[in-house]
């Protein structure tokens, strides 16, 4: 049978620990417990054995650590770990069926009747115990499960350290494939305290086998993985990508697991399961001790129980007698209503108050529940719509969501621009502006004529997800993009979109229900956007239904009634309003770019923003929308305070209330450009700037004028000792407010005269045409970029055009971009004494098919090593950087 | 483990971010910068104990494991136990770090110095902490990680496993030997009898141009 046929309607058992119980026995610290299945068998077997006696019915294989990565020099395979690890753990279940039959056989009548044990003549129930247990427990063998247990690589994933999210694929695969030929009954992937490592391993299992997955996390105190993603973000990803059941293992002993299970109800209706530890780990004089003893241990299972847990074990600490204790204490229950869970109140920033339903208040202590929970309206957690990045995730239905739509090339040459450059620091910065200025989820478009948009768009969404942890939302309509994009991507993705074609339909929905993603759903078709309600609605109902046959739930589609401009007919805003309407009181949630209402109109500002207020109060759940315009983001807050969404109008006033009304004068800056920028005071910088700028100076004038000279005393005066790094910082950032300010000009100008496209693109260096490239990297395998951050703003300052491309740079992308950019010097740095031979092999890769000078930095560098690895310059500091790149390009700063 | 606060040293901080006493303008960018990292700390340490004894050149510890150093065995000297420790503020630190260096290369200076004396205070804290917990008359020496004077960091490579803290408190290593997250430490502490004079820490790093180096 299938532990799917038990699954929920019924408690079932794990067993406890293996690491801590292997170490009792004899496991050094540093050696690899996998490879006792091979060397220590009898060992693994019999403590999986006495887990069966206790009342398991799930053991966990131990291979928790068997992946390559980590048996490399064991002198054993994946496989033969695993397949060794499954014969221990079906030799216990054997050894533990023989102890009974053996039981049954010798047992008289009478002892039976002395032991109160249960004993069943149909062979499939019998007592266990070894002579000295005095209690028995039930061993059924219809219940006996082995799981391929999937730990942590050990590594972290990139972008957040070095493994690469395929790689990872690649690891777990290997395990599943044993697990498979080892005839696991289902997978379990446990102790991931990194919600993004959970989903290779997932995928690994999914795509190499048909097994049950189990997932678990371990959380801290507060509920959150040590990449910050909370409970409900890590459950919503884990049942998105089709787990069977989820939950909470390690880490935690089982009174704070207890109490962050209703986190996970709120969000699921899957199964939950609790393996937490014997309490919280202590360290005592080096050693890990355990508080909670099995007593305390089962009592507070017994919460977890109430709370929804339905598959219960244990985790490190644990040993048999807790497990023997938890199956006892919980016999004959059935596992609490899946269904029963609450409202949840979304409060902007705030932990969601839980409100538990009737019937669970029924099933558990009716004296718990407050009166004040019972009266609240129920709402099945099956119908909650979220979407997460790994933070907190961002419900819809309640609080208005504001989706950033500004990272989208159509009609902003400067993103164009960068996305071909491949300049993503460009992208993150337009995201963190919007998230600065509001934006719950940030819209990612990076859709361009001549460019690999599936490369393009998953390297956006890996630099966005390693600054941010705010949900994105996918947006193409390239279909390898978006499923690279949906594999990539950390936490449960919203995906724009699927629309009413067959098409779009067949192509969308499979990745949608294969990576768990919200999808945007267009009301349009094969015959285009209908021109009534009726029509829009027709296909939002077909494409809610023909979503449901690739079993995506109702809850995971939110319906873009299509704004058209009022200017072309002005039934438009009243067909949209009544879709929001019509959907809204059907329970779908909406999605609107608000902004096409007023194409073709002047002041569209005041239109968009009183029809987003319009179609708000209409019940629209979201905004595609731009959240730098203040009209929108007033229309917006207003609606919130009016509606009630933002109680006692706390973030209106808060927002607003010191803002100023109008500004009018034009602040007259006390600092002349250079003071400003020696000073470091990069807000005068910028007003000093302009007011040049506005007197009719020249860009080149007011920066060989003023900025260079600026930055050439700050270096000068680092170079003497007169100022230091605080100061060059500090001037760089006040230099380059400066530029910012010069390139805003030229990017006007150049508008007016209709070239835009000249103008742009280097950078901070104002002056495109005076700006040689340079190229900058941290070399491979260095992961330090701070020194590289501050030459390239210096260079930039001078007026370099820099390609920067980033850290753990592979030595043939180096030569690639020189070769592409006819890059006349390189920079390399590397902070670490082991990553100084990747600078090495650099060099040499880029003097077989370049001609470019090569300056290197870094703390580990010295002059002396810089000429033995055969570089051309040594930079012992920024300003040394930019005396190089000077002294090589000519003249520039003298 | 976690320890939930970590006082900020600011005078640290701006230590490390290289400014001189009374500069105004670095202590707000140190304060901006605290400001940006303090909800972002998820502090964690690990840490055994081992018995061991030094030769000339190498460290054994009881569990067969063996670290390759001159610098490290003179810093053992006659100890019979140690502790390996490590210690991580968590990824989410580095990702505010990022965050920080988008906008403002000052601020990603100012940050990194804070997040570098935060992780300092930090194990100061967990070490005083484990100091407690040794009986009378023994004392805990100073950490020596690896890097320091001639232990390579590819030893790393060695400690890791022992202490097994990519599991414990999800400090990784990468393939090059650096620590993901990046504002981490692992080291080696002794245990000695109390009446041992120790010897300063700079005193076995062979890098005496460094701007830190503390005289004795």
């Amino acid at each position: 049978m299938s532990i799917l046929d038990f699954l929920g309607k019924e408690i079932l058992y794990f067993d406890g620990a293996m690491g801590t119980r292997l170490q009792a026995a004899g496991l050094k610290p540093g050696e690899l417990p996998e490879v006792w299945n091979i060397t220590h068998g009898d060992v693994v077997a019999e403590i999986h054995a006495s887990y069966v006696r206790a009342g398991a019915n799930i053991l966990k294989s131990n291979t928790f650590g068997a992946n390559a990565l980590k048996m490399q020099g064991s002198g054993y395979s994946v496989e033969d770990v695993v397949l060794a690890a499954f014969k221990n753990a079906r030799a216990a279940f054997t050894r533990v069926s023989e102890e009974c039959n053996d039981r049954r056989r010798n047992q008289t009548v009478v002892a039976r009747e002395q032991a109160g044990a249960v004993c069943s003549d149909s062979g499939e129930e019998f007592a266990v115990s070894k002579p000295q247990d005095k209690q028995f427990v039930a061993l059924d063998l219809k219940k006996q499960f082995v799981a391929l247990d999937l730990g942590p690589t050990g590594k972290l994933l990139a972008p957040y350290g070095d493994l690469q999210f395929e790689e990872a694929v690649a690891l777990y695969a290997e395990q599943v494939r044993a697990g498979v030929k080892a005839n696991a009954d289902l997978v379990l992937v446990e102790t991931m305290s990194d919600s993004y490592e959970a989903k290779p391993a997932i995928l690994a299992a999914k795509e190499n086998s048909d097994l049950p997955v189990f997932v678990t996390f371990t959380f801290d105190r507060d509920g959150k993985l040590l990449n910050g993603a909370d409970v409900e973000t890590a459950v919503l990803m884990a049942e998105g990508l089709g787990v069977d059941a989820v939950g909470f293992n390690c880490g935690l002993g089982p009174d704070l697991v207890a109490r962050l299970l209703p986190r996970a109800r709120r969000v699921t209706d899957l199964p939950l399961i609790a393996n937490p530890n014997a309490g919280l780990p202590v360290e005592k004089d080096g050693r890990t001790v355990f508080t909670t003893g099995p007593e305390e241990f089962a009592d507070y299972m017994l919460d977890v129980y109430r709370e929804g847990g339905a598959v219960l074990g244990g985790c490190c600490g644990t040993n048999p007698d807790y497990i023997r204790l938890v199956a006892e204490r919980t016999k004959g229950l059935k596992p609490m209503p899946l269904h029963a869970v609450s409202e949840i109140k979304i409060t902007d920033g705030e932990e969601a108050k839980i409100i538990i339903a009737d019937d669970v208040a029924a099933a558990s202590n009716e004296s718990t529940v407050s009166p004040a929970y019972k009266n609240n309206k129920k709402e099945k957690c099956s119908s909650i719509t979220a979407v997460a990045g790994y933070g907190a995730p961002v419900y819809f239905g309640k609080k208005p969501v504001l989706i950033g739509e500004r990272i989208n090339p159509t009609g902003k040459p400067l993103l164009k621009e960068a996305l071909r450059n491949g300049d993503m620091d460009y992208v993150c910065r337009l995201g963190l502006e919007q998230l600065d200025n509001g934006a719950h989820i940030l819209d990612v478009n990076t859709g361009l004529p001549g460019l690999n948009e599936t490369e393009t768009l998953c390297n956006a969404v890996t630099a966005l997800q390693a600054v941010t942890s705010v949900p994105l939302e996918i947006d193409t309509s390239h279909y390898e993009a978006m499923e690279k994009a949906l594999r990539l991507y950390n936490g449960k993705p919203l995906l724009n979109s699927v629309n009413g074609k067959q098409e779009s339909m067949d192509n969308v929905f499979p990745l949608a229900k294969k990576y768990g993603a919200a999808v945007v759903g267009l009301c349009l078709d094969e015959k285009g956007i209908p021109d009534t309600a009726e029509g829009r609605l027709a296909i939002a109902e077909k494409i809610i239904k023909t979503a449901a046959q690739y079993g995506i739930k109702a809850k995971n589609i939110i319906i873009d009634p299509l704004a058209l401009t009022v200017s072309t007919d002005s039934r438009n805003p009243a067909i949209d309003l009544a879709v929001i309407q019509a959907l809204k009181a059907k329970g779908i949630h909406t999605v609107m770019g608000v902004s096409n209402i007023s194409f073709g109109l002047p002041n569209r500002d005041a239109v968009n923003s009183a029809f987003f207020a319009m179609s708000l109060a209409a019940g629209l759940s979201s905004a595609i929308m731009n959240p730098q315009s203040g009209r929108m983001l007033e229309a917006y807050h207003a609606y919130c305070a009016l509606s009630g969404a933002d109680e006692g109008c706390k973030e209106f006033v808060a927002r607003y209330a010191d803002a100023p009304q109008h500004k009018t004068a034009v602040k007259v800056s006390e600092y002349t450009l250079y003071d400003a920028i020696v000073k470091g005071l990069v807000e005068q910088s910028g007003i000093a700037t302009k007011k040049l700028l506005e007197e009719q100076k020249a860009p080149l004038e007011v920066i060989n004028q003023f900025i260079i000279p600026a930055l050439n005393t700050v270096g000068e005066g680092f170079g003497k000792k007169t100022l230091f790094l605080p100061q060059l910082l500090m001037a760089a950032d006040a230099a380059k407010a400066a530029f910012d300010e010069i390139k805003k000009q030229m990017q006007g100008t150049a508008a007016q005269n209709n070239t835009a496209a000249s103008a742009e693109g280097n950078g901070s260096g104002a002056d495109a045409s005076s700006g040689d490239t340079i190229v900058l990297a941290v070399v491979k395998g260095d992961i330090h970029d701070i020194g590289k951050n501050i030459v390239k703003v210096l260079w930039e300052n001078y007026g370099y055009h820099v390609v920067d491309l980033g850290k753990d740079v592979p030595a043939e992308s180096v030569v690639e971009a020189v070769e592409k950019h006819h890059a006349k010097l390189v920079g390399l740095t590397a902070l670490m004494t082991t990553t100084v031979a990747a600078m090495e092999d650099t060099i040499q890769a880029l003097r077989r098919k370049t001609r470019t000078k090569i300056l290197v930095g870094g703390a580990v560098m010295t002059q002396e090593y810089a000429d033995t690895i055969g570089a051309d310059g040594y930079a012992p500091d920024a300003v040394a950087a930019v005396d190089y790149a000077n002294q090589l390009f000519k003249g520039k700063g003298e | 483990m976690s320890n939930d606060t970590i006082i900020f040293n600011k005078k640290e901080a701006l230590r490390y971010f290289r400014a001189q006493s009374g500069d105004a303008q670095a202590g707000a960018a140190i304060d901006v910068a605290y400001e940006k990292l303090r909800n972002e700390l998820q502090p964690r340490y690990t840490v055994k104990r081992f018995g061991c004894r030094a030769d000339a050149e190498s460290v054994w510890l009881d569990n067969s494991t063996v670290f390759r150093s001159k610098a490290l065995a003179r810093y053992v000297g006659e100890a019979t136990e140690l502790f390996l420790f490590g210690a991580t503020l968590g990824s989410r630190v580095d990702i505010a770090l990022r965050r920080m260096a988008l906008t403002s290369v000052a601020e990603a200076g100012a940050g990194q110095a804070v997040a570098a004396a935060l992780i300092e205070t930090y194990c100061d804290d967990c070490c005083a902490e484990l100091q407690k917990q040794l009986p009378e008359g023994k004392k805990l020496k100073w950490r020596f990680s690896p890097g320091y004077g001639d232990w390579a960091l590819e030893e790393q490579k060695i400690l890791f496993p022992v202490l097994d803290c990519a599991h414990t408190i999800g400090l990784t290593l990468t393939e090059s030997c650096m620590m993901a997250p990046v504002k981490s430490v692992t080291a080696v502490m002794a245990i000695t009898e109390d009446a041992i004079r120790e010897n300063h820490k700079c005193q076995y790093c062979n890098k005496t141009d460094c701007e830190f180096r503390q005289k004795e």
